[in-house]
């Protein structure tokens, strides 16, 4: 964040232009109003005219993207929808959010379109007595401490010690408030313990896992099959020749990065024959396409599908190049492959029982020195 | 004269004429059954087009002797000069001697002579001229843009190809520039004369841009430096990317279904996967794209 309540000087109004604050991210700038709301009904819409003017002027004169952010107690889908199809209509170039005391998000963002819709039915207590909802914030911070030790193999994301949640909350840039209501949600659900009073250790992870695995599929990702342009997905070389695209993108090309079963061939942990081959991408999928030499398909069990991430964070975070190829960390890879139809499974236990049983066995204990 | 195979045939048309192989270029059909036996080509995984018959493209101007004639040649390997159509000089073919007089069947083996269309397509009483003398009693069918195909060629060796006799394996043959030869395909397809063979280019098209997927750009930017360097070429280059444009254009445009319509009876009943229209327009436009 630059600078909060922020004022421009504007002809004619004694007050100027007021906006709530402004933040930098990625050499961007963005002027963000927020608004709190109990519900959020169709007659917010009118309430959030004035806002949508202001960060409409502010990027006229400043050029600063404008950012919507709305926190109410609930969010209802049916608004939410009418609320997209409004904004699209009266204001296209508006970023916006809209997340609930559930834990519920609703987003259009320059990272993406986001929407996580936690269990609508539990009490309106607020988020800190929810249960975890395993929504993209919820992986990666579980993902950031599960892996920060630096032995942890199969991971790209950050490391370092982590002592307490405001390390941790360093660590995988979340902002406080929103790691201790994770832990706290993590506590509730009998995840996480708290070594003297302060320090972060995982617990029951079986179980935490299992839950994971329950809740989550290769398929809640947005799918695209596709076959080879040149149709030489059937030669046994293909995969390879694949790999070597993946190896030879340029700069320019959207970020991406491989899990599955030819992420296991990477990590050397290879247990089948199976060749399917899935890929996470970002962006507009074309150019990705064309780069790897790719069609869309038909077939409904087509060589390669690309992944539009439900989870961005949680699926990029981690990722590290093996062998020069982006590729997913280890959790994410077991995750995937779980119910992925060609032995995913058996290839799925295979990475448990030689990367992730240690891995778990390490991470009850506190981290080193503590 | 039979053959157990096109392959074997090549071999015999290529163990015939192997003094003059320095001079000659094979081009056609059976060029891009040796594209892919090239050490830089990628494993098709589209069955390459069969084909009957064997063209040998040479300079313009004729062919110095070279041992024995062109016809003496073919004469001793069993083939007869077969003339046809009313041109002057006549279009002439090798066809082995059993076939002579036979219906010019689209299964017959056969070869023909081409050389480049230099100076005016027709005679000053407006007769076109098809074709011109490269040896004494050896005629070439004069092509447009066959100057292309002439072009910084490549060399592949039999040694690749099974089931022909152990001697021809040592062959070595030229074969068209991939990159000149998809743009001397595109280009002809305007050419009256040949819109009985469009729809078979147009597959070829996309099958010599399958063999050498792995390096389409270098291809490209070698070709489009090439023509650039020559002002006849430069036009010839800009023809080709107005048509390449419409030919190759999007999923629905002609090149890709004409393509599409010939690999489909190719591979009927192959087993093989029949490429789709998105996959003809997308894999072409990857090698079209760069110029």
């Amino acid at each position: 964040m630059r600078e909060q309540e922020v004022r421009l000087p504007a002809e004619g109004l004694s007050h100027g232009l007021h906006l709530d604050f402004i933040m930098s991210r990625e050499g961007r700038s963005f002027a963000v109003e927020v608004k709190v709301a109990r519900e959020f009904a169709d007659w917010v819409f009118q309430w959030m005219a004035r806002p949508i003017l202001a960060l409409q002027a502010a990027h006229r004169l400043k050029s600063w993207e404008p950012i919507l952010a709305i926190y109410v107690d609930s969010i209802d889908l049916r608004i939410v929808r009418r609320f997209k199809g409004q904004i699209a209509l009266y204001a296209p170039n508006l970023w916006w959010l809209v997340a609930d005391g559930h834990g519920s998000l609703v987003a259009h963002l320059p990272s993406g379109d986001e929407e996580e819709i936690g269990d609508l039915h539990s009490p309106r207590s607020g988020y800190a007595s929810a249960k975890l909802s395993f929504g993209d914030l919820d992986q990666w911070l579980l993902k950031v401490l599960l892996f920060a030790r630096p032995q942890a193999a199969g991971w790209g994301g950050p490391r370092g010690p982590i002592r307490n949640l405001a390390q941790l909350a360093k660590l995988a840039a979340v902002s406080p408030p929103l790691v201790y209501r994770w832990a706290a949600a993590m506590e509730r659900s009998d995840y996480l313990a708290k070594r003297m009073g302060r320090v972060p250790v995982l617990a029951n992870l079986d179980a935490l896992l299992g839950e994971w695995r329950g809740r989550y599929r290769v398929s809640d990702n947005n799918p695209i099959p596709c076959s080879s342009v040149f149709g030489e997905h059937a030669d046994e070389s293909f995969p390879d020749e694949f790999l070597n695209r993946l190896r030879h993108l340029s700069d320019s090309a959207p970020p991406c990065a491989l899990t599955g079963h030819q992420a296991c061939r990477l990590y050397r942990l290879k247990h089948s024959d199976a060749r399917s081959i899935h890929l996470y991408y970002s962006g507009e999928p074309s150019v990705l396409m064309e780069a790897l030499q790719l069609v869309r398909s038909d077939n409904p069990v087509a060589p390669v599908v690309l992944l539009q991430p439900r989870h961005r964070r949680s699926v990029f975070g981690g990722v590290s190049r093996v062998d020069d190829v982006p590729v997913c960390d280890i959790l994410q890879v077991y995750l995937d492959l779980y119910h992925l139809p060609d032995r995913g499974r058996e290839q799925a236990d295979f990475v448990h029982e030689r990367i992730l049983t240690p891995l778990i066995r390490s991470a009850v204990e506190p981290q080193d020195g503590i | 004269m039979e053959f157990d195979s096109p392959d074997a045939f090549l071999a015999h048309v290529l163990w015939t004429f192997r003094s003059y192989l320095d001079t000659l270029v094979l081009v056609g059909g059976f060029a891009v059954r040796l594209y892919e036996i090239h050490p830089r080509a990628a494993p098709a995984a589209v069955r390459v087009l069969r084909t009957f018959d064997a063209d040998l493209a040479t300079p313009s101007g004729g062919i110095p002797l070279a041992g024995e004639s062109l016809s003496a040649l073919a004469e001793a390997a069993g083939f007869q000069l077969d003339f046809r159509g009313d041109h002057i000089p006549a279009v002439m073919k090798l066809v082995p001697k059993e076939a002579i007089g036979g219906a010019v069947g689209v299964d017959q083996y056969t070869v023909e002579f081409l050389t480049p269309m230099t100076g005016a397509p027709a005679s000053r009483s407006g007769r076109a001229v098809m074709t011109s003398d490269i040896q004494a009693g050896v005629t070439a069918q004069r092509l447009r843009y066959l100057d292309l195909l002439l072009e910084s060629p490549w060399r592949v060796s039999l040694a690749g190809l099974s089931g022909i006799p152990d001697a021809t394996t040592t062959i070595e043959v030229r074969l068209p520039h991939p990159g000149f030869f998809i743009v001397q395909k595109i280009l002809i397809s305007e050419e009256l004369n040949r819109q009985d063979k469009r729809s078979k280019d147009m597959a070829y098209v996309y099958q010599v841009v399958s063999l050498f997927r792995r390096e389409l750009i270098a291809l490209a930017d070698d070709v489009r430096d090439q023509m650039n360097a020559i002002p006849a070429w430069r036009r010839w280059l800009e023809r080709f990317r107005r048509l390449a444009g419409s030919l190759f254009g999007g999923p629905t445009a002609p090149g890709v279904t004409e393509a599409h319509t010939v690999l489909r009876a190719e591979m009927a009943g192959s087993g093989l996967d029949v490429p789709s229209p998105q996959m003809i327009h997308a894999g072409v436009s990857l090698f079209l794209k760069n110029f």
